[in-house]
């Protein structure tokens, strides 16, 4: 029987060539639906100006990736911090933490962003845009990240630490050999689809008028009204980042098989 | 090696029932099993000889040794003991080799080539030469036993307490399991075994220990033990157990 070359079986892994075939199917049709569209507007898109504004869209992706590195790290100790709180035998540590991340997730970030950057800031007397986002988006993540870090606490068997005490480890030597390495194959991949997350929404900083990414294109954008052309390289540097750590994602859940 | 224990009780928290109810044993044996229905006590006894779980009440003694439970003193005290759990003792991020390697480097303070030439010895005289660098994921029931063995034994302790280690395995790598252990008894490792295997228990073990409701019901030579049970409980739990052998 003839091989379908569009149907692969549930669970079946296609091979490389019948995937990358299929794909590049699916991103034609794709890109012809957006040539379409566009062309129905009658409009005709020209990227001839990005030669000269490209320094500035070199700054603000610059300082996209600046605020989410420094991002990661900053919600990466809030988040180890609030997952050993919620763990906390301190009541009021405990349901600290848990109202934090409760309230952090349970609200829109565009709210937190104004709230924090225009009352609190204000209040506290933070002028600095970047830092002044960089610490609200961190204490966004953070919240998430906790959540990542706690689940992955939990599902490391109790007997792993049976057997880190059984063999003679100190609580600190366990942690250090064998809850912590543990703990980085299995939130690793969750950790790297936040990093992403962190890249996407720091654009919503462009609302404190922080000139990164998005921020920079809304600004070309309405001097220039090339708003279709925009938007899509502003999507496409967007996908520059979160693609490769997509990948990066997959790459340490494959490494770290054993852990799931 | 003689065992003492004296007046252990122990209840989980948030438990109405006492799960050791003044356990007393003394007992001088080489080889000892411990054999018992379930839920009655015998992981929760065995926690305790190895330091990894503190009694609510009662004492232990190793050898004329008071047991310290105390934190600080404790994680000494379990590296003098190797432990074999039922099953995932195993660090799952570690290959089995580096599971054998890591607690002599960082508990017993081997140097890694020292290390490294101790596991690689025990793993191939396990049969494990081949998968060593494996993760424990990748290795058959058996070999993973195997491997905790080998871990268990490495730092050549004092005692090995063994917790039911072949109850999550098919028969076939039971018997394999069971045949090591034995072959280690001859060489003179020292052992307690909780085990639902009454003929390693009868055969390879040269004492043996009713434990039921709590506490220690009888203890005494394997054979005699199994031969002529002193007790009506004991003689109960046999009789239900060989209906079928």
């Amino acid at each position: 029987m003839a091989r379908n070359p569009f149907v692969a079986a549930a669970g079946e892994r296609p091979s490389p060539l019948k995937a990358s075939l299929n794909y590049l199917l699916v991103c034609l049709v794709v890109l012809a639906g957006l040539w379409a569209a566009v062309g129905s507007l009658d409009y005709v898109l020209d990227f001839g100006f990005v030669g000269q504004v490209s320094k500035r869209i070199g700054d603000g992706f610059l300082l996209t990736l600046r605020i989410s590195v420094a991002s990661l790290a900053i919600s990466l100790a809030i988040g180890a911090l609030v997952a050993a709180g919620k763990g906390s035998r301190i009541l009021p540590i405990r349901y600290l933490c848990d109202l934090y991340v409760r309230i952090i997730r349970g609200t829109p970030l565009i709210m937190q962003v104004y709230l924090f950057f225009y009352v609190i800031g204000t209040s506290l007397g933070i002028d600095d845009r970047f830092w002044a986002g960089t610490l609200i988006l961190s204490g966004f993540e953070g919240a998430y990240i906790a959540e990542i870090l706690r689940g992955g606490l939990a599902s490391i068997d109790a007997t792993q630490r049976d057997a880190a005490r059984a063999v003679g480890l100190t609580r600190s030597q366990a942690l250090r050999h064998v809850i912590v390495p543990q703990m980085v194959a299995r939130t690793l991949p969750a950790l790297t689809g936040q990093f992403a997350s962190i890249v996407k929404d720091s654009s919503l900083l462009s609302l404190i008028s922080v000139v990164e990414l998005t921020q920079t294109m809304r600004e070309i954008s309405s001097q220039n009204f090339r708003l279709f052309e925009c938007y899509f390289l502003l999507g496409a540097l967007y996908l520059a980042i979160t693609l490769p750590l997509d990948a990066l994602g997959r790459h340490f859940e494959r490494r770290f098989d054993y852990a799931h | 090696m003689r065992i003492r224990a004296a007046g252990l009780a122990k209840r989980y928290p948030g438990s109405e029932r006492a799960v050791l109810d003044g356990l007393d044993l003394d007992v001088e044996a080489d080889a000892l099993a411990v054999i018992g229905p379930s839920g009655g006590g015998k992981s929760t006894f065995l926690r305790i000889l190895g330091g990894l779980l503190a009694p609510d009440a009662g004492t232990v003694e190793m050898d004329g040794e008071r047991v310290d439970y105390d934190e600080a003193s404790l994680p000494a005290y379990r590296a003098s003991i190797g432990y074999v759990f039922q099953q995932n003792g195993l660090f799952q991020h570690l290959s089995a080799r580096e599971n054998v390697v890591m607690p002599l480097v960082r508990v017993h303070g081997l140097s890694r080539e020292e290390a490294g030439r101790r596991a690689d010895e025990l793993l191939g005289r396990f049969g494990l030469a081949e998968v060593a660098d494996q993760l424990p994921a990748q290795l058959s029931g058996g070999q993973q036993q195997r491997a905790a063995i080998a871990r268990a034994i490495a730092p050549r302790p004092r005692l090995v307490l063994l917790d039911e280690p072949t109850s999550a395995l098919d028969p076939a790598y039971t018997v394999d399991i069971l045949d090591l252990l034995d072959a280690l008894r001859r060489d003179g490792m020292r052992f307690v075994i909780v085990t639902h295997e009454m003929g390693f228990a009868r055969r390879a073990c040269d004492a043996c220990a009713f434990l039921d409701g709590g506490r220690i019901v009888e203890c005494g030579p394997s054979e005699q033990v199994f031969e002529a049970p002193a007790h009506e409980q004991t003689r109960a739990f046999l009789g239900r157990l060989l209906e079928w052998r």
